[in-house]
């Protein structure tokens, strides 16, 4: 599981480098999560435009790496291509989490903001 | 060419209403899951389809056989899910069977969507399957034959519009 972080204020930004988040690589995707938002204390930009599709499988992967978070870090997402959006869609997840149409987009909105 | 003869081309037969596209049977892996959705796209040459429709096929296949190598077959990897497609006039019916464990209580589960009461840590972290396959499939109908588990659904393509 290839994953590319780097501070980018106010995020740390995990880029997914893979085709999928899915039954086969969710475990995967946990495991490799952990060492990276263990590296400071920002919230979590997880870019997904790299990831053509995920699964039940790996959308439980992305709620255990925010249980793990908990209370006090927030995840959010950026760039997801439309069969992952389907699926955040259909499962009703893009209700309860911040998605940004793009990481650009993720990091202007915070800098109108301040 | 017609697609009639395409089909006989790839060796299936042609019944009186429907077209059974093919049967096949794949490994009870992640690998066989996705070898058999593989095969399944190049079959119908998703080209011709509303790219929704092809999204929905995807995502509800994948979800029916990680269910089966997951949860009937347990993660054994062992054992086989056999594959029967026939094109109906609305898309594609679906029928797959397979030798592992029946659902639990001999019924296919609701599955359940996020929880908007809840905050993002606090959703449960399974049972979107099941809910991803009751959005996309019609039909959807659980048997327990002897010792094998029978599933059939629909899923529905629409053609694309030959202007856009």
């Amino acid at each position: 599981m290839q994953l590319l972080s780097e501070f980018q204020s106010p995020y740390l930004v995990i880029t997914v480098d893979e085709p999928r988040i899915d039954a086969a690589s969710a475990v995967q995707f946990k495991d490799a999560m952990r060492p990276l938002v263990e590296q400071g204390t920002e919230n979590i930009l997880l870019d997904l435009n790299r990831v053509d599709s995920i699964d039940s499988s790996g959308l439980g992967a992305v709620i255990a790496v925010m249980k793990y978070l908990g209370s006090g870090r927030a995840l959010e997402l950026a760039g997801l291509r439309p069969k992952v959006q389907a699926v955040f869609r259909l499962t009703r997840m893009d209700n309860v989490m911040r998605i940004h149409e793009s990481r650009a987009s993720a990091l202007e909105q915070v800098a109108r903001a301040s | 060419m017609p697609p009639e003869t395409n089909y006989q081309q790839a060796g299936c037969r042609t019944l009186s209403n429907t077209r059974v596209l093919t049967e096949f049977a794949v490994p009870a892996t992640a690998e066989g899951s996705r070898g058999a959705i593989t095969r399944i796209l190049t079959m119908i040459d998703p080209a011709n389809y509303a790219v929704d429709d092809i999204y929905a096929l995807e995502i509800a296949l994948a979800e029916v056989l990680n269910n089966i190598v997951e949860h009937a077959y347990e993660d054994t990897g062992i054992g086989q899910i056999e594959i029967a497609i026939e094109q109906i006039e609305q898309g594609l019916a679906f029928a797959i069977w397979d030798d592992g464990e029946p659902m639990p209580a001999g019924r296919l589960p609701l599955g359940h969507a996020a929880d908007p009461e809840l905050a993002p840590h606090e959703q449960d972290e399974g049972g979107y399957g099941l809910f991803l396959i009751r959005q996309l499939a019609r039909k959807l109908r659980y048997h327990r034959v002897g010792d094998r588990n029978r599933l059939s659904f629909r899923i529905s393509l629409e053609a694309k519009d030959p202007d856009n």
